[in-house]
């Protein structure tokens, strides 16, 4: 009998979904639970986050994760 | 799906643990847990830690080369700033800096240690003059110093130092030289001089002695408007060296009372001196005030700098104040000047040359047209409204009759100096940058120490004089900073007395 040579699971279409639904909301989460906790460890120490990273960027990073983690939640 | 389920929650792992890794390199950063930072930029986009150069009417904007993608700042007048927020402080810094300079003669680099009063901690960057002696001068190496001999003279320092050429040109830089000087024409007499300036802070005067006793007095207010105790220390120095000192305890307030106190004198009294030129140090800190000289010594001059506060901005805490401009005699063919109050705002003149005063905390400077055929010319400066911060090399008198240089032999290399006026050239602390093809870099070492301030907002400062005058160019392609503290486990064993 023929059979089909397995295909690697990374490479379907229906996977890469699956990812993105799972990783995004998942990354948005954990963008968040870090934003709050650098706000809270720069009040503490001052220019300890600010002086390396740039606060406003990672706030846009969140909320465009918050974004696109919506949407994908809605489409469900 | 086994393996499906596995990758993904590996990819969440990851997701995770960058957060966690960047948060440990920061921390690593900010607690300076190995004692050291190191931080750059070529200019290339905004950093940030480190600001671009400034003001933008001496420092360009960022460029960049499109034949080779290079980045840089271009820098056509001066002084310039640049700023850099670090997130702990440190003892010191090591500044490199990739540059190309093709004609400005004289650069310093260094930090502002306290902008109020101004004081700058600047160290040699580049001496073109200096380093084109050094490519085939004689070279004489002792404890630090170096003497570079067009021809070779001199077999030592201290032979030279003991037998200074009077005929010969010699330069110096950042290395005092005392010579021997001797006014055959000078007759002591029973005239004295009053100079009723006030100057405020630490000042700098030279006497000229012949067969007469040295005597001057010095009058004294403390403003009280710091926290501290504002002691009087005067120092008496003969060819550098410390011959008497006098000294005045505080009067009772360290509190910024900002009561004035009786004024208060101290009289130096020295006789028996050999002829010549003696060095006075009034070393005070800024809430001291000299209201008073009275010199025996008809040959008086002040050196290098000057800060006469005879203006409306100090009428509260001294009534009595002669508000008169200041007219001074000087040698200086280049000098830099500010006010730190809008009472000061006036128009200086040189000979007859306005110059404006008109920012507050910032400085105007001035220069001769061809200095090279005026160093020995004495000069009337003018200003009208006093309250100004004047500092110059060279020297400066109250009275026409009264201006003498002691310094007759000597100049300071600046960026007036050219090779061929000097046969000898005396400096310390200086190594020329190292040159490859039109790129140079320069290494320079800075103590943050004396900063005011947390020492972590420091404003580093690049002095090139003549820069905008003679229109010359400096482009800073990259600079580097390299923070030294010591490592955060030394510092618990010491707090924990481990």
């Amino acid at each position: 009998m023929a059979t089909t040579p397995p295909t690697f699971p990374l490479m379907s279409s229906t996977n890469t979904l699956q990812w993105i639904r799972t990783l995004v909301p998942f990354t948005f989460r954990v963008l968040l639970f870090w934003y709050l906790v650098a706000i809270l460890v720069e009040y503490i120490f001052p220019g300890f986050v600010s002086n390396q990273l740039n606060l406003d960027l990672f706030l846009w990073l969140v909320i465009l994760t918050a974004l696109f983690s919506f949407v994908i939640e809605r489409k469900r | 799906m086994k393996i499906r389920v596995n990758t993904i929650k590996l990819a969440k792992g990851i997701i995770f643990f960058i957060p966690i890794v960047i948060s440990v390199w920061m921390a690593v950063q900010y607690f300076a847990v190995s004692g050291n930072l190191s931080i750059g930029t070529n200019f290339s986009s905004a950093s940030p830690f480190i600001s671009e150069w400034y003001p933008q009417n001496r420092a360009g904007d960022r460029e960049q080369n499109l034949r080779t993608g290079d980045t840089y700042q271009q820098l056509v007048g001066e002084p310039d700033y640049i700023d850099v927020a670090v997130p702990r402080s440190y003892d010191s810094v090591d500044v490199t800096v990739d540059y190309n300079n093709d004609e400005q003669p004289l650069i310093e680099f260094g930090l502002i240690t306290n902008p109020e009063p101004w004081s700058v901690n600047l160290q040699a960057f580049e001496s073109t003059v200096i380093d084109e002696a050094l490519k085939t001068w004689d070279r004489i190496d002792t404890d630090g110093v170096t003497l570079l001999q067009r021809t070779k003279q001199f077999n030592s320092l201290d032979e030279f130092r003991n037998a200074m050429p009077s005929d010969k040109g010699v330069g110096t830089y950042r290395y005092q030289l005392y010579p021997t000087f001797i006014d055959p024409t000078y007759t002591p007499s029973d005239a004295s001089l009053d100079i009723d300036r006030y100057f405020r802070g630490a000042h700098e005067f030279v006497a000229y002695v012949k067969n007469e006793t040295l005597h001057i007095t010095f009058d004294f207010a403390d403003m009280n408007r710091e926290f501290n105790a504002d002691p009087v220390k005067i120092e008496v120095y003969d060819k550098g060296q410390l011959i008497d000192e006098k000294l005045l305890s505080d009067d009772g307030d360290v509190t910024a009372s900002g009561v004035n106190t009786a004024v208060r004198s101290l009289t130096v009294d020295i006789p028996n001196l050999a002829e010549g030129a003696y060095t006075l140090k009034v070393v005070v800190d800024n809430d001291m005030v000299t209201t008073h000289i009275h010199s025996d010594q008809e040959k008086f001059v002040a050196h290098n700098q000057v800060y006469i506060i005879n203006n409306e901005e100090y009428r509260i805490p001294f009534p009595e104040m002669n508000l008169d401009g200041t007219t001074v005699a000087t040698n200086a063919t280049e000098f830099i000047a500010k006010t730190d109050h809008n009472t000061g705002v006036q128009t200086m003149t040189i000979d007859d040359e306005p110059l404006d005063i008109n920012t507050v905390h910032e400085f105007a400077s001035w220069q001769a047209e061809n200095a090279t055929a005026n160093t020995n010319t004495v000069r009337t400066v003018v200003m009208p409204k006093n309250d100004l911060l004047f500092i110059t090399h060279g020297y400066m008198a109250f009275t026409q009759d009264s201006f003498f240089d002691p310094d007759y032999l000597i100049q300071s290399v600046d960026e007036m100096s050219t090779l061929d006026q000097l046969d000898h050239i005396v400096f310390q602390d200086y190594h020329s940058p190292e040159v490859l093809r039109r790129d140079k870099t320069q290494t320079v070492h800075l103590d943050l120490a004396g900063v005011a301030g947390d020492r972590k907002k420091l404003t580093f400062i690049l002095s090139a004089p003549g820069l905008d005058r003679e229109r010359y160019m400096i482009q800073i392609n990259h600079i580097q900073f390299d923070f030294q503290r010591e490592p955060l486990w030394q510092r618990l064993r010491q707090r924990f007395h481990l």
